[in-house]
């Protein structure tokens, strides 16, 4: 076992291997507020990567209802069931959140899930039975009507929301640490995890592992197959960009305009190398809107959640962290700024490497959260890998009614 | 079949309509059935309340009117915003708006 930094937990953690220096990593930011459930994403991966014979339980990409959902059901509940028993009560965080980039929600006191594997193993996980890969999303927004007493549930009458999930392509995966053929790895160039198909001999020993259940196994070729970040596309291979860096399909994808996607530039311990004006750099660490995705499991994923700002906080802290306050706080208020990086998501199918602010008139004069706030008609601008102006948005958006005498409904 | 699984007759004609899944009584051997997990709402809190609000206000600081907040709860279309306000009245949703937008 090799000590890692994890900046996640704000301390070191063992793991399987050294820490590898990834040039830059895939990261993405999801805005769960806004997400509507459609499943667009969860399509567009599938009819792109999964429709073959011996797919037909792996989605790579799901959007799944919690409370109550789950793909497969239960996956982090087992988990988080898992992680109590090798450390009772000791899933808790010291309190200590500050600016640091290494440290920014301050140290977590339990252990990871390389901690407390058994000893025989090198990950403490579990392994689905194929019942739990069955039906994704189904029913999930309308919970069943009776339990064995005969009580009456409620049906979502409190609250939910929709987590949509793909690959974390961590910069600690569980399934590389876990695979016994070496067959998975992390690719220098962008940190995104893949299977080596001729390596693999279907152990699924990373299905086991990954906490997140993102790797898959596929019972025709006996291999395990898991979500590759769309790597062509992340290359610039796709005609589309003329080699530029471009968003993934489910990212590409999304009618809700809720995900942000692109690659980070990061530092030797695994942390983030400085660039305020780099939107995802911005979010996770300037603003801290958005937060890793169970973070105690410890394998630093780099997916980040923008945290439904209507959900029970203990909830909140359980599933993202000890951030979850400041980054609702942030959120609900929004700056100046982070109002118009908003106004980025989804509108390039280009990787947007950096952006610029300029600032337009006030607007609007509203009360948020019982505090006045003035709107600004700010533009937020988006530059690819070059340099080159990609989009220009304004924050108050354009709109358009059809006139109804126009086959309007 | 649980205890409280009522029987259940279940025909299908040819190009008739099945029974509606949520209609039949649960069985706790099935794979399919949700665990379903309670996770009640604060004490104090209302969550249409809750939920209006946080719609006016996200829907305000994209740059919508108060017309056009208005018009998403009227239309059926949206269903929760427009669910709120079947439940708990026009004045609820209005009251919600003038909280963000104020009286001009």
């Amino acid at each position: 076992m090799a000590e890692v930094h994890n900046w996640h937990l704000g301390r070191k953690m063992q793991y399987q291997y050294e820490a590898g220096q990834t040039d830059r990593q895939f990261a993405a930011v999801f805005n769960i507020n806004r997400c509507i459930g459609c499943q667009t994403c969860t399509m567009a991966c599938k009819s792109t990567w999964t429709f073959s014979p011996g797919q037909e339980l792996m989605w790579w990409n799901n959007v799944e209802t919690k409370p109550y959902g789950g793909y497969p059901a239960n996956w982090d509940v087992k988990t988080l069931e898992l992680l109590e028993q090798k450390n009772p009560d000791g899933m808790t965080w010291d309190g200590s959140a500050d600016t640091a980039v290494t440290a920014p929600y301050g140290r977590y006191d339990g252990k990871t899930i390389f901690e407390s594997a058994p000893s025989t193993e090198r990950v403490l996980g579990y392994e689905p039975s194929q019942a739990e890969w069955k039906g994704p999303n189904a029913f999930e927004d309308h919970a069943t009507k009776f339990v064995k007493d005969g009580t009456s549930l409620p049906e979502h009458d409190g609250w939910f929301f929709y987590l949509q999930r793909i690959c974390n392509h961590c910069t600690y995966p569980g399934c590389l640490a876990a695979c016994p053929r070496n067959a998975i790895y992390k690719r220098p160039r962008d940190g995104i995890v893949l299977v080596d198909q001729e390596r693999c001999r279907g152990y699924r020993k990373c299905v086991e592992a990954c906490p997140y259940k993102k790797t898959m196994y596929r019972p025709t070729t006996d291999t395990t197959e898991k979500c590759i970040a769309c790597y062509p596309r992340v290359e610039g291979t796709d005609p589309l960009t003329n080699g530029q860096p471009m968003e993934t399909r489910c990212m590409t994808a999304c009618v809700g305009k809720i995900r942000m996607q692109g690659t980070v530039q990061t530092n030797p311990d695994g942390t983030w190398t400085k660039d305020p004006t780099h939107p995802l750099y911005y979010l996770v660490h300037e603003e801290k809107v958005a937060l890793p995705l169970y973070p105690q499991f410890g394998t630093q994923p780099n997916v980040y959640y923008i945290p439904p700002r209507w959900v029970p906080r203990d909830y909140l802290h359980q599933m993202f962290g000890p951030g979850a306050d400041l980054a609702i706080e942030r959120y609900t208020r929004p700056s100046r700024k982070l109002l118009a990086v908003l106004q980025l998501f989804r509108t390039s199918q280009t990787i947007i490497f950096r952006f610029d602010i300029e600032e337009g008139p006030a607007f609007a004069e509203l009360n948020i959260g019982g505090e006045p706030m003035t709107l600004y008609n700010d533009t937020a601008v988006g530059f690819d890998r070059d340099g080159k102006e990609i989009v220009r948005v304004t924050v108050k958006e354009p709109i358009h009614t059809r006139p109804a005498k126009f086959n309007s409904i | 079949m649980s205890d409280h699984a009522q029987p259940v007759t279940i025909t299908r004609k040819p190009g008739g309509a099945s029974v509606e899944a949520a209609a039949k009584a649960l069985e706790d051997d099935d794979p399919y059935a949700l665990m379903a997990m309670s996770y009640p709402v604060p004490e104090g809190v209302d969550p249409d309340l809750e939920l209006a609000r946080c719609l006016v206000e996200e829907y305000a600081l994209m740059g919508w009117s108060p017309e056009q907040v208005r018009g998403l709860f009227a239309d059926p279309h949206h269903g929760k915003a427009h669910e709120i306000r079947q439940q708990r009245g026009a004045a609820f949703i209005e009251e919600r708006i003038t909280e963000v937008f104020g009286h001009g």
